[in-house]
């Protein structure tokens, strides 16, 4: 579980990792729900190879078949079994936010450290060039670097990384701001140590909460935004089992077969709304009075920033 | 105010500035020779493609580039689109109001489902109808629109048939696209609203207005809602980027013929000159709206003025 939780540049051990996942699933009874619910996908993600009934990109003839004891989700217009292209699907709707936000986590944190420990010029020209990414609305600036580096599912991925990085960079910047007006690195830097050091031993471990509670807060947005532009077409080719891809190829078929896109669909909503408690779970284990997680004010990537 | 104005300007300028160079910048940032990404798909010959390098001034050095494209911008000169071989600012004028009906429609379902479920839980915290109100909100932002709009289409177009579910035309064919779009919006605005006025209602000013045996639809409409849906207009002006990009997904499912299904068409086909006009567009559509609600706000409320005054 802790490893969707915590791409925190630094590895706690293991014995926190236990403690971590124990406070994940304690207190609020729907938030644990939430919290074993991804576990439970990261479980079928990982076991698709032996719990999947079909090879999930097997055609047959028996296609548009309604559910059934047979094929409990259906099957598709190729006659390709629905159960297993979700369980199949949640490889993809995992990878989209643990690289994506592993992405944003590795440029946009030194960013934001180096703006608010740096002269005011590279200061100034991070933070612009930040403001300028967080002009565009947020899934137009993903829809930009797959314009530039192209489509495909590795490039919707870092595209989703990339347009993350400024809130981020904006987060840490913002906090390193705040520390570095500290008592103890006013000490660390009048006993002669590097800048650098000061950065590394001093400032980042007192940001690393703020990283790790956007992190989090960020999963339902960057799965959202990955079957988004699956769903568009720009990310996984058909057949490649993925909830988005599955959703837009289920449109064309509604009136004849509902349960093409229902069922990648209500696995997305699953999704989404446990990613959601899982942010507000982490923020509360980190920051018990934090009161700006509000479930509902979380769609677009300003509230975060 | 005037001052106020200088400074909102002066905040906002820059971004603008930084918009258009990133704009730019996409062209160039595309692995490859700008003028054969811009001739893809018509197998230029090399003396069509020198053509094109020298009629563009592709072969000068990037800031010189960058002003040549600014002052094109600034001439409403936006280049050709090869997908439609029509000028693209005509294509953008075109389509534009197609998806602002769109969008706007869509904010205005947004409030309309928005508001009576935030003060159907926010006069009553804790209830039934609070709880249903929450369930609203949480469910509101967790379904993707995309599938929301399937689903609406399966019920009202597929088995009741009472809406059409594809293209434009009669005036029935906006509400679903609108729904589609507004209902993630109405969650946000439910919350926030449930929020303020529970916040409202333990204000002292409420106390006095209830002692002074007003009703209490009078309590709530004089002195609650008031103060409540002052955010919401706020959300409503900043979400108003982030509903203009939706309609992206929105135009692609309804086959609207807007702005963002040209976008998504542009993309597809590596028309570049029209991804970044159309980016550019919704990018400085995004900036102005906001700096409007940011300049109305600190209008509005003197102590935003004033934290901007000592602030800076």
């Amino acid at each position: 579980m802790s490893t969707v939780a915590t791409p925190a540049p630094r590895a706690a051990p293991l014995g926190d990792v236990a403690r971590f996942a124990a406070a994940l699933t304690s207190g609020d009874r729907v938030g644990a729900a939430a919290v074993l619910f991804i576990a439970f996908v990261v479980l079928v993600a990982v076991l698709a190879p032996v719990i999947s009934p079909y090879d999930p990109v097997h055609t047959t003839s028996d296609t548009l078949a309604a559910p059934s004891l047979q094929h409990p989700f259906g099957t598709d217009q190729f006659g390709r079994d629905m159960l297993s292209r979700v369980i199949w699907g949640a490889r993809i709707i995992l990878l989209a936010p643990v690289v994506g936000i592993s992405i944003s986590t590795v440029i946009g944190v030194p960013l934001g450290l180096l703006a608010g420990y740096s002269t005011r010029w590279i200061s100034a020209a991070i933070m612009r060039a930040m403001d300028v990414m967080l002009a565009f609305p947020g899934l137009l600036l993903v829809l930009i670097v797959v314009t530039i580096i192209g489509a495909g599912l590795v490039n919707v991925m870092i595209a989703i990384g990339i347009s993350f990085v400024p809130v981020f960079a904006r987060v840490v910047y913002g906090s390193t701001l705040a520390a570095k007006g500290q008592d103890y690195v006013l000490a660390a830097k009048a006993v002669g140590c590097s800048p650098l050091r000061i950065i590394a031993v001093h400032i980042l471990p007192n940001v690393t909460t703020q990283i790790i509670v956007i992190a989090s807060s960020a999963i339902g947005w960057a799965i959202l935004t990955a079957t988004t532009l699956n769903f568009l077409g720009f990310g996984v080719k058909l057949p490649t089992p993925d909830w988005g891809a599955d959703l837009s190829a289920g449109k064309d078929w509604l009136s004849l077969a509902w349960w093409i896109a229902t069922f990648p669909g209500l696995a997305i909503t699953a999704m989404i709304l446990a990613s959601n408690y899982l942010g507000d779970q982490v923020a509360s284990v980190f920051d018990p009075q934090s009161h700006w997680r509000d479930n509902a004010t979380r769609v677009g990537m300003e509230e975060v920033s | 105010m005037l001052r106020l104005l200088v400074r909102r300007v002066a905040v906002a300028a820059p971004v603008l500035f930084g918009v258009t160079v990133l704009v730019f910048l996409i062209l160039h940032l595309i692995p490859g020779d700008p003028a054969q990404i811009l001739l893809f798909g018509s197998r230029p010959t090399p003396e069509q493609i020198d053509q094109l390098r020298v009629q563009l001034g592709l072969d000068q050095p990037l800031p010189l580039q960058y002003l040549n494209y600014l002052g094109r911008l600034l001439h409403g000169d936006l280049g050709t689109s090869f997908i439609t071989g029509r000028p693209i600012a005509e294509e953008i004028a075109a389509r534009f109001p197609d998806t602002l009906q769109l969008t706007l429609a869509a904010m205005f379902v947004a409030v309309l489902i928005g508001v009576p479920v935030g003060i159907v839980g926010g006069v009553r915290p804790g209830s039934w109808a609070d709880r249903l109100s929450g369930g609203f909100s949480i469910l509101g932002v967790a379904v993707p629109y995309f599938w929301f709009a399937l689903i609406l289409v399966l019920v009202f177009a597929v088995n009741l048939h009472v809406l059409p579910s594809l293209g434009e035309g009669s005036p029935q064919a906006i509400v679903l696209p609108a729904l589609s779009l507004g209902w993630g919006l109405s969650a946000i605005i439910a919350r926030l609203l449930r929020n303020n006025l529970v916040e409202i209602y333990r204000q002292p000013y409420m106390q006095v207005a209830k002692a002074k045996g007003l009703s209490e639809s009078m309590v709530l409409y004089r002195h609650a809602l008031k103060n409540a849906l002052i955010p919401v207009v706020t959300i409503l002006g900043l979400q108003f980027g982030n509903v203009l990009s939706g309609a992206v997904v929105v135009e692609v499912i309804f086959g609207r013929p807007g702005i963002g299904s040209y976008l998504v068409q542009a993309i597809q086909a590596k028309d570049i000159p029209a991804v970044q006009s159309v980016v550019l567009f919704i990018a400085v559509i995004y900036i102005v709206i906001n700096f409007l609600v940011d300049f109305a706000y600190g209008f509005l409320d003197p102590r935003i003025r004033l934290a901007w005054t000592a602030s800076r």
